[in-house]
């Protein structure tokens, strides 16, 4: 049997009608189980498909022709499925146990809800790219710094701490720490490296203007 | 804002979209296949951020790996056809957005 003749990609690129029509019909089944051993939902398994090929029609005009077309359209899939589960993802494991609903994380999903509040409007309508850069350049320093050196544990306590919103008395207690404040300890050794890494690609703190205050606010917990 | 609070709500959200943490997919492949490659205590990030945290989009490799290294093929689903008319209706959707972006 052979398999998918691949599209012709300028025929692609000019837009022509009858070799997307093939190349929908050809790959639609593919990408649709492609997502569906991701997502099994039906529903968004057909818009997320949809998706896609929305997303390669766009795109086509920059479609680099050193790749196949196969690997362009599942490149978008993949793309498409990850930021599907982003949106979706579900709790972590132990704030759901908090019974008096007072979660760091339940907080969080709730303010995420209400949307705007002042720091996100202000992160979201004002952060410049230099911001993003120097935030992401400093984590990235701070995530090497641990890898290199062995701190493979505490990464992920930070993990669970800052991204997962875990509250540090179930942390410790995952992870096998001494105590609450070992965890405590972790996040604040945290912020403060993650501080000094981005004075360093921000002297004044210029691009931070809403943490000034806050300088001096840091805690342990 | 103070540090604690500016580390839980936008780094985060950052950390996962700039993927800054994501052990490379050769880790990812080597924790796969259980290989001797990674060491233990590595091992044990690997598996709480693909399968605690989660990291969605090491999710998604770790199940591609999976499905291209060790898996067997599942069950095909049934697939719906695409749409009658996908092509020419995302043909005109682009083209219409092009034309309103002034492109």
């Amino acid at each position: 049997m052979t398999g998918p003749v691949d599209p012709d990609p300028g025929k692609l690129q000019s837009r022509d009608e009858p070799e997307w029509d093939r190349a929908i019909r050809e790959y639609w089944p593919r990408v649709f189980r492609y997502v569906g051993k991701h997502i099994p939902d039906r529903d968004a398994c057909e818009d997320l498909t949809q998706s896609t090929f929305r997303g390669a029609v766009e795109g086509i005009g920059r479609f680099d022709r050193k790749y196949n077309f196969e690997q362009y359209l599942f490149g978008i899939a993949k793309n498409r499925v990850i930021d599907f589960l982003r949106r979706k993802r579900p709790l972590p494991w132990s704030p759901m146990t908090d019974p008096e609903g007072s979660s760091v994380f339940a907080g969080l999903e709730a303010r995420k809800r209400d949307e705007e509040t002042p720091s996100r409007v202000l992160i979201g309508r004002e952060t410049t790219d230099r911001r993003r850069r120097a935030l992401v350049g400093a984590l990235r320093r701070f995530v090497q710094e641990e890898w290199e050196a062995g701190q493979y544990r505490r990464l992920a306590v930070v993990e669970a701490l800052f991204v997962a919103g875990v509250r540090n008395k179930d942390v410790w207690k995952r992870f096998g720490l001494k105590d609450e404040v070992a965890a405590a300890g972790i996040k604040f050794r945290a912020i403060r490296r993650v501080r000094e890494l981005l004075r360093e690609r921000d002297p004044g703190m210029s691009l931070f203007p809403d943490l000034h205050a806050g300088v001096g606010g840091e805690r342990a917990d | 804002m103070e540090w604690e609070e500016f580390f839980a709500l936008e780094i985060g959200r950052l950390w996962l979209e700039e993927r800054v943490s994501c052990p490379h997919r050769n880790l990812l492949q080597a924790f796969v296949e259980g290989r001797g490659s990674i060491e233990p205590a590595a091992r044990e990030f690997v598996a709480f951020h693909v399968g605690e945290l989660p990291c969605p989009a090491c999710r998604v490799e770790v199940e591609d790996l999976k499905g291209a290294s060790l898996r067997p093929s599942p069950p095909l689903p049934r697939v719906p056809p695409p749409p009658a008319g996908t092509a020419k209706r995302l043909l005109t959707e682009t083209q219409l957005r092009e034309r309103s972006r002034g492109k």
